[in-house]
């Protein structure tokens, strides 16, 4: 019976996991770029799990006892990992010259505090007291040749990533994609960096680059709600049966040891 | 406990500043000079909750292994709150020391002796000497005096303020208004009043004549009034007004889940 306890136990926790990723989703909702995160579950391992009879049914088992192997029980579930799940976000025009967002499956590359190479799909880009090009949280754009600066001028930027400045072309932006199967994370500060710090991604990529729109999350309040509705429903689920457990255990204790 | 409310109650006050962002842009829309302001949201850091690897080393257990680290987001924060500078639309007033500009560039004011700051609100009014100084008493740079008698004033695209004075009228000149234009504009610090300080974030002031290569144009005559899109901010509205119930929503699923915790035993 202790087991479970920890079965359903297991289960409540792997659904508040779950649910501390969609309040997460959900707060991010506006966050230009943003990419919402799903929780795959898995089954706990399975036990073994001995049947115990005293008296003529008992049959030679391994232990040598009167017990025999009858079968495994689970022991509840778990949250495997987190993915991000990086399907495209809608493009709301804002009419902002270094507002890009990218139509497609490719990052922006910008360089962190330390110089380190970051990934990123937020787009909201303004330039810094020396003309170079900076994401809100102060990561720098990379173009081929380094950061971008761009004196003032007017701006214009193609689909394909080439920035103009009064007509004339003074950088590329570099964007790349991860292969398929590549492991990455979100970091947060609308970043992401691969799980491999040497795996070095794709260059050739088919992304649009739109000047004048920004991309928004990929959260679908709908999908949301109702996952968080039948997460809510199942830690109940589990809630419940942890009782009984209990309420079964309190019986064999206190009734059935009753002097 | 209190860490899984985080990410939904960082959902609600980052969304109630864009609120109050929008209020503020739409209290300002018949502020002359008047930029709109915007919100840029960044996620918060993420935690590891489990580390990845193999769990359970008995030899009568199949080992569990997990395919990766969960990570679970803090929610959402307000990185900053960014200007966008496009231009206003034209009211045209008749009141000659009216001025706008339209394109790159700001008004240069002396705030004190030794403090410049700067301006897109170009209504103007000259003090019992003729010195032309801004609606809240601050000098107008370079410094520009209408002499008395004037009849009339003019202001062309180049910022060049010419009067028409004495009987018969003849048109002189008395000032050259000049422009101040940033590498980053959305780095200037308001002050109140209309008025914007140079900052490093800013970049220094590069100051040249209106209608200058990569400068503005002035227009006497014409005020520019706010840049704010009700459209825009409407549409702004719902979404963070939406986003902030999301979070409320989401917030109050996690506390029933944690009283029925509390509530296994009683």
């Amino acid at each position: 019976m202790i087991r479970g306890f920890y079965a359903a136990a297991a289960g409540m926790v792997a659904q508040l996991t779950r649910q501390e990723v969609v309040a997460n989703n959900l707060a991010n909702v506006n966050t230009p770029g943003f990419k919402r995160d799903v929780t795959p579950l898995i089954a706990g391992r399975e036990l073994p799990t001995a049947g115990d009879f005293h008296g003529t049914l008992s049959v030679a088992s391994r232990t040598g006892s009167h017990r025999w192997f009858i079968g495994t029980v689970g022991t509840g579930s778990l949250v495997d990992q987190s993915i991000p799940d990086l399907s495209q976000g809608p493009l709301r025009q804002t009419g902002n010259e270094l507002d890009l967002a990218l139509h497609g499956d490719a990052h922006f590359i910008v360089q962190g505090y330390a110089g380190e190479t970051l990934y990123t799909r937020v787009g909201s880009f303004s330039r810094d007291g020396e003309g170079r090009l900076v994401s809100p949280e102060g990561f720098l754009l990379v173009g081929q040749e380094g950061p971008i600066v761009l004196p003032p001028g007017e701006v214009r930027v193609d689909e394909d990533g080439a920035v103009l400045l009064d007509g004339q072309v003074v950088d590329q932006i570099k964007l790349t994609a991860f292969a398929p199967d590549t492991p990455y994370r979100k970091v947060g500060f609308n970043v992401f960096v691969p799980e491999d710090p040497d795996e070095a991604p794709l260059e050739q990529v088919s992304v649009l680059v739109k000047q004048g729109y920004l991309e928004g999350s990929n959260v679908d309040p709908a999908e949301s709600m109702t996952e968080m509705m039948s997460i809510m429903r199942a830690y109940e689920a589990n809630q419940r049966i942890l009782q009984m457990q209990d309420q079964a255990l309190e019986r064999a204790v206190n009734d059935l040891g009753r002097v | 406990m209190l860490s899984v409310f985080r990410a939904s109650a960082s959902g609600m006050s980052t969304n109630q500043t864009q609120l109050d962002v929008i209020s503020n842009n739409l209290a300002n829309i018949n502020t002359p000079g008047f930029k709109a302001s915007r919100v840029q949201f960044s996620e918060l850091l993420y935690h590891r909750i489990t580390p990845p690897g193999e769990y359970g080393t008995l030899p009568t257990m199949s080992p569990l292994t997990l395919s990766a680290s969960t990570w679970v987001g803090a929610g959402v924060r307000s990185e900053s709150t960014q200007q966008v500078f496009t231009n206003g639309s034209l009211q045209r007033t008749d009141n000659p020391l009216d001025v706008a500009i339209q394109g790159d560039g700001f008004f240069i004011v002396e705030l004190d002796e030794d403090l410049v700051g700067y301006s897109r609100d170009g209504s103007f009014t000259v003090d019992a000497e003729g010195v032309l100084r801004t609606k809240s008493g601050y000098r107008v740079l370079p410094e520009v005096v209408v002499p008395a008698g004037v009849t009339d004033i003019q202001i062309d695209e180049a910022g060049i303020v010419y009067a028409e004075i004495g009987d018969p009228a003849t048109t002189i000149q008395i000032g050259e208004l000049q422009l101040a234009r940033f590498t980053n504009p959305n780095g200037l610090l308001p002050v109140g009043d209309n008025l914007l300080l140079a900052t490093v974030a800013s970049g220094q002031a590069e100051v040249g004549y209106p209608a200058s290569e990569g400068f503005g144009q002035t227009l006497g005559g014409n005020l520019e009034m706010s840049n704010v899109d009700i459209a825009d901010q409407m549409t702004t509205m719902i979404m963070a007004q939406r986003a902030y119930s999301l979070s409320a929503r989401s917030l109050q699923t996690l506390d029933e889940m944690l009283g029925m915790a509390n509530n296994l035993r009683r």
